[in-house]
C-alpha cells in the first residue's frame, strides 16, 4: 500500500531527528526507551542528513540506489532533495506533496481530489502527534520492539493493522544521537534500506528552503 | 294526516339509515386504511413541491433521497478511545442482535485494498490523470525522467501497483485520484475512527430492512436503539452516542405530529362541548353537533386518503382543528331550532338556515379551493380534507339534522339570548350605523403603520422543521466525518451510460477550471470511477501513439533502467493483448468495494424514452460560489444544479408576491357572490368586516415583527373564505321573519369561538407552517367576527324586530 510507502518515508524524516542526551546511557525498557525517543523529538525543530537509499526490487536486475540530502523540520514538513541518479526534490506539508524538478520548476502538486493527499494528512497528523509526545498513533498502527541504549538503539515495528500488513512486513530503525539506517519490508518480498550520514539539528531555514516549504 | 305523518316517518328512517350507512363506510374504509402499512406520509421530503425544470432531475432527487433514506449512522464518541471503541463494538452486536436493521456494521472485514486495484489493471492502458495526460501530450516528456520519477521518488499514490504490471506509475496515478475518501475517518482495529481534540469519535453504520417512512420499521429501530443506548451507558457511562438518518427523523415527525392531533384535537372538543354547553344547554344538541362534525371529519379522512392515498402528517394536524369550523353550520341550525319555540317544524329550520349556510358554503369553499390551486402536495391535501369536511358537515346540518330535530325545543336559553342582544346592541352602537365608514378609516389609519413595517421569510423551514436535537447531532456527524450536507449536487442525464459518463466528464472539466472563491474543494462523480469508453480509448490512442507503436524504444528504456528482460516483454505484451478491452459502468457496481460511491450512478430513470442519470457530489458549496456552479451546469446539454432548498425557498417566494394579487382577487369574488345576493350597498357591508380583518391582521404582523410567509398569505384567504360567515350568518339572522337577533349573535359568537379555539390552537403548533396558518387564521377570524355587526343591514324594521324580541 502506497500509504504505508508514504508512512515509512515520514517516519525516517520523524526518526531523523532523534537525537539522544549523551548522558543518558543506561540501559531502558521496551516502551521506557520508545518515549525517551519520542521526549527527544519534542525538543529538535528540525535535522538534516544525507542519505543513501538502496530498492531491492523483484522488478529489476539490480538494487537501484539513490543519494540525496533529507530536512525535516517539525512545524513544516520534509523537503527530500535527491542528487543523483537525477535531479529532484520533493515538499512534503500538510497541504500536499509537491514535485520540483533540477531547473526549479514545479512539475506536480498532489493536493487535489484525491486520495493520495488524504494518506499525507493522515500520516501527517500522526507525525505530529508523535512530536508532541503523544506516541499513540504510532502504537495503534504498529507493535514497537526496542532495545539496546539510548546511544546504541534497535527498534523493529510491526504493523498491528491487517490494512497494513497487508503490504508492509516490518519497519527496522538502527541508531544512536540520530537515525542510523532504516529498513522497510514489503510483503511481497522487496525492501528499501537508508543508510543516514551527517546528520545535523537545524534551528534555521535558508531562504530557498523557506520558499520551497512555501512559506515567506 | 296520519298516512302522512307515517310516510314522513319513513322518510326520516330513511335518511338516517342512508347516513348511519355513509358513516360506516368511510370509518370502514379509514379504519381499513390505518389497520394496514401505516397511510401516513412521514417523508418530509414527500411535503416540497416539484421544483425542477427537468423531470429527470426531479426523479433524480428522489431515487437520491430514496437510496441515502435507508441508511442509520451512529457515532460513539468518547475521552477513553478503548472505551469509545468498545463500546462501538458492543454497539454493533446489540444492534445487530435486535434484528431491527437489515445490516449493522461496526467493525469492518478486514479488506484487501488490491481489490480496487484488481478492478481497473485488466483495463490500465486506457486509464490517465488529467495530469498524466497532458505530461504525455506535452514535448518534454522522456521515459527516462519518467521511469526515474517512477522508481525514485519517495512518495506513492494511496494505492501502489506492482512495478512489473505499471513501469510508469500511470495506474497508481489514476488509482491515486480515486475519491475513494473524502473524510476524516481513519481505520482502526477494523473501525471507522475520528480523532478530534480529545475525543475519539467511532462510526457505527445501520441499514434498514424496509422504508424508513414505514412505521413497523420506526418502532423497531427506535426500540432497539434505545436498548442499545441504555446497555452503553450502563457499560461505559462516559460514552455519548448520536444518530442520524430519515428514519430518525420521520419518527420524530410523526411522534410530534400525533402528540399536535391528539392535544388539539381533544382541546377542542372539550372547550367546544364547554362552550356550547353553556351557551345551548343542551346535551342532546351537544351530542347532534359533535354528530354532524364527526361525520364531516370522518368522511374528509376517507376522501382524502381514497383521493391521495397517503396522509401527511400537516393534513392530520389541521385535520384536528377543522373540528372547530365544521361545527359552525350545526350551530347556526341548532339557534334557528332554539328560537322556533313551540311551532317548531324541521324543515321550515332548514328553509329558514339555508342561504345563510350556503353562502357560508360557497365563501369558505372558495379559500379552500384557492388553497388547492398552489403546487404544493400538503396544501392541496389540506384543502381537499376541508371541502370534503365543511361539505360533509353542511349536508348533515340540512339533510340529517331535521331528521333528529323533529320535537320542538322543551326550552329556550333565553336568558344568554337576551344577554346577547343586549350585547350585539351596544356593540353596534359603538361601531355601526352612521359610524360605520369612521371605524373603517381609523382602522386603516392605525393599520398603515403596521403595513409599512411589514417583512417576508421564504425559508425552507416553513414546511421542513426538522427535531432540533436530531439535527444537531447529524452535524456532529457530519462534523466527525468530514462531509457537508448534501442537499446540492448536480444530476447528469443522458440517453445512454456512455452519454452520461461524457457529460459528467465536461462538468469536472469546467468545474476543475473554477477559480478563487468558485473553486469546490472537492467532488464525487462516477466519471471518477469510470471514465467513458470515448475517454479510454483516447487514452488508449495517446500511449499507443507515444509509446507502444514503437516497441523496440520502449523496451530499450525499460531495460535501460534497471528492468528485468522478461518484465519488460510481459508488459508490452499485456498491451498488445488488451486492446479493445473497456471498463463499463456495470463492471465498477458489480466490484463489490464500489458500495459506498454506488448511489452516484442512477442508472435507468425512464425506460419508456430511455434515459440515465448519475449524481455529482460537490464539497465545499457555498453562497457565493452556487451561481458560479449553476452557470456551469447550464453549459453543459443534460447537466442540472440541484439545490431542492433554494428551490422551494424561492417558490415559497414567488407564490408569496403571488398570492398577494390573488387575495385581492379572492376579495373581488366574495364582494361579487355578496353583492349578488344583498345587492351593492349590502354586499359592500357585508364584506366590509373580512376586509379590514385582512388589514388589521396584516397590521398586527407588521406592528409585531413577525415575517410574512406564504402560509400567512394563504391563510387570509382562508380569513376570506371562513370570516365572512359571521357577518353573513348574522345578516341573514337579521333579515329572518321571526328571528330571535340575540339567539343568531349568540350562534355567531359560538360559532366563532369555537373556530377560533380550533385555530388558536393550531396556532401553537410546533410546525411552521401550521403555526402561521393557525396564528392569521385565528387573529382574522377574531377581527371579522368582531365587526361583523358592522354587516347588519340598517333598515328600521330590522331593528324594530330586535326590539319587539327583547
Amino acid at each position: 500500500m502506497g500509504t504505508v510507502r508514504l508512512l515509512g518515508a515520514l517516519a525516517v524524516a520523524l526518526l531523523i531527528s532523534i537525537s539522544f542526551d549523551a548522558c543518558a546511557a543506561e540501559p531502558a525498557s521496551n516502551a521506557g526507551l520508545v518515549s525517551q525517543v519520542a521526549a527527544r523529538l519534542a525538543q529538535a525543530k528540525g535535522v538534516r542528513a544525507q542519505f543513501t537509499q538502496t530498492q531491492t526490487l523483484s522488478a529489476m536486475r539490480q538494487p537501484l540506489v539513490s543519494k540525496g540530502s533529507i530536512l525535516f523540520v517539525r512545524e513544516r514538513g520534509v523537503i527530500w532533495h535527491i542528487e543523483s541518479p537525477y535531479q529532484a526534490t520533493y515538499i512534503i506539508t500538510d497541504a500536499g506533496v509537491s514535485e520540483v524538478s533540477a531547473t526549479g520548476q514545479r512539475v506536480s502538486t498532489n493536493n487535489g481530489n484525491g486520495n493520495g493527499m488524504r494518506g499525507v494528512a493522515q500520516v501527517s497528523r500522526m507525525m505530529r502527534a508523535m512530536l508532541g509526545g503523544d506516541l499513540s498513533a504510532l502504537y495503534s498502527q504498529f507493535n514497537v520492539q526496542a532495545d539496546g541504549t539510548p546511544a546504541q538503539w534497535h527498534m523493529q515495528l510491526t504493523p498491528a493493522q491487517p490494512q497494513i500488513a497487508q503490504s508492509i512486513k516490518g519497519l527496522q530503525m538502527n541508531g544512536g544521537d540520530f537515525l542510523q539506517t532504516l529498513r522497510i519490508a514489503l510483503a511481497n518480498g522487496d525492501t528499501t534500506r537508508i543508510d543516514f550520514a551527517n546528520s545535523a539539528l537545524v534551528n534555521d531555514l535558508t531562504p530557498a528552503e523557506r520558499a520551497l516549504f512555501g512559506a515567506p | 294526516m296520519e298516512v302522512l305523518q307515517r310516510r314522513s316517518s319513513r322518510q326520516v328512517f330513511g335518511i338516517r339509515a342512508a347516513w348511519v350507512l355513509l358513516a360506516l363506510v368511510a370509518a370502514l374504509y379509514c379504519g381499513w386504511r390505518f389497520a394496514g402499512p401505516s397511510p401516513l406520509e412521514t417523508n418530509l421530503l414527500a411535503l416540497l413541491p416539484a421544483t425542477e425544470v427537468d423531470p429527470i432531475a426531479e426523479k433524480a432527487v428522489d431515487m437520491l433521497a430514496s437510496t441515502l433514506g435507508d441508511r442509520a449512522v451512529f457515532l460513539v464518541t468518547s475521552n477513553d478511545s478503548d472505551h469509545a471503541k468498545a463500546a462501538a463494538k458492543q454497539l454493533g452486536a446489540t444492534l445487530s442482535a435486535s434484528h431491527a436493521f437489515g445490516s449493522v456494521t461496526a467493525q469492518l472485514p478486514p479488506f484487501d485494498l488490491s481489490q480496487i486495484g484488481g478492478l481497473y489493471m485488466p483495463y490500465r492502458f486506457g486509464l490517465l490523470t488529467a495530469q498524466t495526460r497532458s505530461a504525455l501530450l506535452s514535448d518534454s516528456f522522456s521515459l527516462h525522467d519518467g521511469l526515474a520519477q517512477r522508481l525514485y521518488s519517495p512518495l506513492r499514490g494511496g494505492l501502489a501497483t506492482p512495478l512489473a504490471d505499471d513501469p510508469f506509475g500511470w495506474l497508481e496515478q489514476f488509482l491515486g485520484q480515486l475519491p475513494l475518501a473524502t473524510s476524516n475517518l481513519e481505520l482502526e482495529d477494523g473501525l471507522l475512527v475520528a480523532h478530534r481534540g480529545a475525543q475519539t469519535q467511532v462510526l457505527v453504520t445501520a441499514t434498514l430492512p424496509g422504508s424508513a417512512y414505514e412505521s413497523s420499521t420506526q418502532q423497531a429501530v427506535l426500540t432497539a436503539v434505545a436498548g442499545g443506548e441504555a446497555a452503553l451507558k450502563q457499560t461505559f457511562p462516559d460514552v455519548t452516542l448520536d444518530r442520524t438518518g430519515a428514519v430518525f427523523y420521520a419518527q420524530a415527525a410523526r411522534a410530534a405530529s400525533e402528540r399536535e392531533v391528539h392535544l388539539i384535537g381533544m382541546v377542542s372538543l372539550c372547550g367546544i362541548g364547554l362552550l356550547m354547553l353553556w351557551v345551548l344547554r343542551s346535551p342532546r344538541l351537544l351530542v347532534l353537533g359533535f354528530v354532524s362534525t364527526a361525520l364531516g371529519i370522518v368522511c374528509a379522512l376517507a376522501f382524502t386518503l381514497l383521493v391521495f392515498g397517503k396522509l401527511h402528517l400537516l393534513t392530520l394536524v389541521f385535520g384536528a382543528s377543522l373540528i372547530g369550523e365544521a361545527v359552525d353550520y350545526s350551530i347556526q341550525y341548532f339557534v334557528v331550532y332554539l328560537g322556533g319555540g313551540r311551532d317548531w317544524d324541521a324543515q321550515r329550520g332548514v328553509r329558514a338556515v339555508r342561504p345563510a349556510l350556503s353562502v357560508a358554503l360557497a365563501t369558505s369553499l372558495l379559500g379552500y379551493a384557492i388553497l388547492a390551486w398552489v403546487p404544493f402536495p400538503a396544501l392541496k391535501q389540506i384543502a381537499c380534507f376541508a371541502m370534503a369536511g365543511i361539505v360533509t358537515a353542511f349536508a348533515s346540518v340540512l339533510w340529517l339534522l331535521p331528521s333528529m330535530l323533529v320535537q320542538p325545543p322543551k326550552r329556550t336559553p333565553k336568558r344568554t339570548f337576551a344577554f346577547a342582544a343586549r350585547l350585539l346592541g351596544s356593540w353596534q352602537r359603538v361601531i355601526g350605523g352612521q359610524r360605520t365608514w369612521a371605524v373603517a378609516g381609523l382602522l386603516v389609519i392605525a393599520a398603515v403603520p403596521g403595513w409599512l413595517q411589514l417583512t417576508s421569510d421564504d425559508d425552507i423551514h416553513l414546511l421542513i422543521q426538522r427535531d432540533r436535537s436530531l439535527v444537531s447531532q447529524e452535524q456532529k456527524i457530519r462534523d466527525a466525518v468530514g462531509i457537508d450536507d448534501s442537499t446540492q449536487f448536480f444530476v447528469v442525464r443522458g440517453e445512454t451510460p456512455e452519454i452520461v459518463l461524457q457529460r459528467a466528464e465536461a462538468l469536472s472539466t469546467k468545474l476543475d477550471g473554477l477559480n478563487g472563491a468558485d473553486k469546490l474543494s472537492s467532488w464525487q462523480s462516477p466519471a471518477s470511477f469510470v471514465p467513458s469508453a470515448k475517454r479510454q480509448r483516447e487514452d488508449r490512442a495517446l500511449l499507443q501513439k507515444r509509446f507502444f507503436s514503437k516497441p523496440s524504444t520502449l523496451r530499450a528504456s525499460l531495460v535501460q533502467a534497471g528492468f528485468r528482460d522478461e518484465i519488460a516483454d510481459a508488459w508490452i505484451r499485456t498491451e498488445a493483448q488488451s486492446a479493445g478491452q473497456v471498463l463499463t459502468i456495470s463492471a465498477w457496481l458489480n466490484a463489490p468495494w464500489s458500495q459506498p460511491w454506488r448511489h452516484l450512478w442512477l442508472g435507468e430513470v425512464d425506460s419508456i424514452a430511455p434515459a440515465y442519470a448519475a449524481v455529482v457530489m460537490p464539497q465545499g458549496v457555498t453562497d457565493s460560489n452556487e451561481p458560479a456552479l449553476i452557470a456551469t451546469a447550464r453549459a453543459i446539454p443534460g447537466v442540472s444544479f440541484v439545490d431542492k432548498a433554494a428551490s422551494v425557498s424561492k417558490l415559497f417566494g414567488e407564490y408569496r408576491v403571488d398570492s398577494g394579487i390573488w387575495l385581492g382577487g379572492a376579495l373581488l369574488l366574495v364582494l361579487v357572490l355578496l353583492v349578488l345576493r344583498y345587492r351593492l350597498r349590502g354586499g359592500v357591508a357585508t364584506a366590509l368586516p373580512v376586509v379590514l380583518a385582512v388589514g388589521v391582521a396584516l397590521a398586527v404582523f407588521g406592528y409585531a415583527r413577525v415575517p410574512l410567509n406564504l402560509f400567512n398569505w394563504l391563510a387570509l384567504m382562508l380569513v376570506i373564505g371562513v370570516g365572512v360567515n359571521y357577518a353573513v350568518f348574522l345578516r341573514e339572522g337579521a333579515v329572518r321573519a321571526g328571528a330571535d337577533l340575540g339567539a343568531v349573535w349568540a350562534g355567531v359568537m359560538l360559532s366563532a369561538a369555537t373556530t377560533l379555539l380550533s385555530f388558536g390552537l393550531l396556532g401553537m403548533s410546533e410546525m411552521p407552517a401550521l403555526q402561521s396558518f393557525g396564528a392569521t387564521l385565528a387573529l382574522g377570524i377574531a377581527v371579522s367576527v368582531l365587526l361583523a355587526p358592522l354587516g347588519m343591514p340598517s333598515e328600521p324594521n330590522g331593528k324594530e324586530k330586535v326590539k319587539g324580541t327583547v
